[in-house]
């Protein structure tokens, strides 16, 4: 039988330090090992019913239960102050059959797979490329669990495709502890998998685009995400270069996506007409303290699988999350003045390596990164025609009320279905600014009034956005969630209250969810919302 | 040391800064005493499905103990991951 540890931890933190958090509880559940347990099958199922038995016991208690994985977001999504659980060691891979494929569907199983919740990006990209697939996209690193990463809507790049739960074509999600309370999701309009399948992992389907749509980027407010269900492609390789880009090209790029006439060029990637060829990536890295300066971009094409390539790895390694040394943060609070002068000639350092072509498959361009001590990340979504304005107004900020210690990139992404993606626009512009995480004083903006004047600031200039569900914002500002989504919540609050009982909804909800204003429970939501079509 | 693919056993209950936050590291720390027979030390390790990472450490201290005792009392820090089980 799968096992669960209680540690009575008394506090909690994020990967990245935004912490600590008081909590409880932190229950830790292991797998039944295989040689006891030999089917696949069995054990996903015995891992759901030790889930049921935790929730059951929380609601016995009265007290809240989130699940979290790698526990990579910055912001206080993950974290609740009753019980929390840590499901990354839940990592199942249940591979899927042309039997267990609904008739009429447009998927083919050998595409199809099926992930436990802890899995990370990376497990799940090995594992798809054991099986000669790949994902279709992915965040610039591979940390994050999969429930997790679709829950918080990571986003990585991809120009026409999307982000990380676009390619998740069904969820496995248990909403509370009894036998009818394991649901399996699919579009009505897409359907994977079988009834039987459904049967065999103990959950009653649901085909509903909008009930689907909602569950995809849950805030981890719609129940225990266990699995999901992926597409996949054939496998392909990244092409990525790293060039200086003029800034007036780079934002030109950035507001019409018109490659094939842009006067940025790279040399290998032209049509026969000389034409640039459509990335599948592009990234701006911009020194926010030096207006005159060019910029650098990483921009990437996809290429067709081979066997021989050279290994992008010891690239890769110096390439990822570049962070700013932590003495910068103690540094800055006390000479603030400083920091874009660090900026300037850490460049060299926090950005890129220029001229480096590499190429290797997607789980090798966005590679590992690892923990450099305390960060701060604020990522906001525009309509990418705005970007241009949208850079201005926030390079204003930066350099009016900051300097801050960090860099700001521009990525861009297609929108999303899912109800409360922050990528909602049809080609997103992801505008965000990484660095050390430090403590504001007389002398320095704290991150709080900086991320609240983020929201002021855009607000009062009438730029929509939206922001990264997991990263650094002014969450608590007023009417925030009806500027970034409009009538969007609502409906995603509507598929939530049909879905789950009132106190099921109360035991996934947490002080993020409730204090953006996502935890109300709709009692009159109707049933017939969330019917199977 | 570390492996290029495959992903480290995770602890979500280790907060150690750097490299090692939040997965499982196992520690060995100990002199190993040879006998005058005995030429090399071998350090027993449990991972499953292999190793994912591997430091070890040497001090001056520990070189000069080993000198001293003619190699015969050797210090040995290991600090290793294993791989996260795969379960597929």
């Amino acid at each position: 039988m799968a096992t669960t540890k209680t540690h009575f931890v008394g506090q909690w933190d994020t990967f990245h330090n935004n912490g600590p958090f008081p909590t409880k509880i932190l229950f830790e559940t292991r797998l039944e090992s295989k040689g006891n347990m030999p089917s696949l099958v069995d054990r996903y199922n015995d891992a759901a019913k030790e889930v049921q038995r935790l929730l059951q016991d929380s609601l016995n208690h009265n007290e809240r239960f989130r699940a979290y994985g790698s526990a990579w977001s910055l912001s206080a999504i993950a974290h609740q102050k009753d019980r929390m659980h840590y499901n990354g060691l839940m990592n199942l891979k249940i591979p899927v059959t042309p039997n267990d494929l609904q008739a009429g569907s447009p998927y083919r199983a050998d595409y199809l797979f099926f992930f436990e919740c802890g899995n990370t990006i990376k497990e799940i990209s090995e594992h798809v490329h054991r099986n000669g697939r790949a994902m279709k996209a992915s965040g610039a690193s591979n940390g994050q669990t999969i429930a997790g990463a679709i829950s918080t809507g990571i986003h990585g790049s991809a120009l026409d495709f999307g982000a990380v739960q676009d390619f998740v074509v069904g969820i496995n999600i248990i909403i509370g502890p009894g036998p009818q309370d394991i649901v399996y999701l699919e579009r009505d309009s897409k359907p994977a998998l079988s009834a039987a399948f459904a049967q065999t992992i103990h959950s009653r389907v649901i085909r509903n685009d909008g009930l689907f749509q909602a569950a995809l980027v849950s805030l981890g407010a719609f129940g225990f995400i266990h699995g999901v269900v992926i597409d996949t492609e054939d496998r392909y390789l990244l092409k990525r270069y790293t060039r200086r880009i003029k800034k007036e090209q780079a934002l030109k790029l950035a507001e019409t996506m018109d490659f094939a006439n842009s006067d940025f060029k790279i040399a290998t990637e032209l049509d026969a007409n000389g034409k640039g060829l459509r990335p599948y990536h592009y990234k701006v890295y911009i020194n926010p303290y030096n207006p005159a300066e060019d910029y650098v971009t990483e921009i990437i094409y996809k290429k067709p699988y081979r066997q021989s390539y050279p290994d992008p790895i010891p690239t890769m390694k110096t390439a990822i999350y570049k962070d700013l040394p932590t003495w910068i943060a103690i540094f800055a609070a006390k000479h603030n003045r400083l920091i874009p002068k660090l900026i300037g000639a850490m460049k060299g350092i926090i950005f890129p390596a220029l001229d480096t072509d590499i190429e290797g498959t997607i789980g090798e361009i966005f590679w590992d990164s690892t923990h450099r001590g305390p960060a701060f990340a604020v990522t906001m979504g525009v309509d990418h025609t705005q970007s241009r304005k949208a850079l201005e107004v926030f390079l204003k900020l930066v350099n009016d009320e900051g300097p801050i210690p960090g860099a700001v990139a521009l990525r861009f992404v297609k929108a999303s279905q899912a109800t409360l993606a922050f990528t909602r626009f049809p080609i997103t512009c992801v505008l965000e600014m990484d660095g050390v995480l430090w403590k504001g004083n007389q002398n320095m903006i704290s991150l709080e009034q900086f991320t609240r004047r983020i929201a002021e600031v855009f607000m009062a200039e009438g730029i929509r956005f939206t922001l990264h569900w997991g990263k650094n914002a002014a969450w608590n500002f007023p009417g925030l969630i009806d500027y970034m989504y409009g009538n969007k919540d609502d409906e995603w609050k509507e598929y939530r209250s049909a879905l789950l009982s009132k106190p099921m909804a109360d035991l996934f909800s947490n002080d993020f969810v409730q204090t953006i204003g996502l935890s109300d429970y709709r009692v009159n939501a109707p049933a017939t919302l969330i019917a199977s079509r | 040391m570390s492996t290029v693919s495959g992903t480290p056993q995770p602890n979500a209950l280790n907060y150690t800064e750097g490299f090692y936050r939040g997965l499982d590291v196992h520690v060995i720390d100990t002199v190993a005493k040879l006998k005058l027979t005995d030429h090399e030390v071998m350090a027993m390790i449990r991972c499953p499905e292999g190793i994912h990472t591997v430091e070890y450490r040497v001090t001056l201290g520990d070189v000069l103990r080993s000198g001293f005792t003619l190699a015969k009392r050797r210090k040995v820090r290991i600090k290793y991951v294993c791989l996260k089980e795969s379960n597929d």
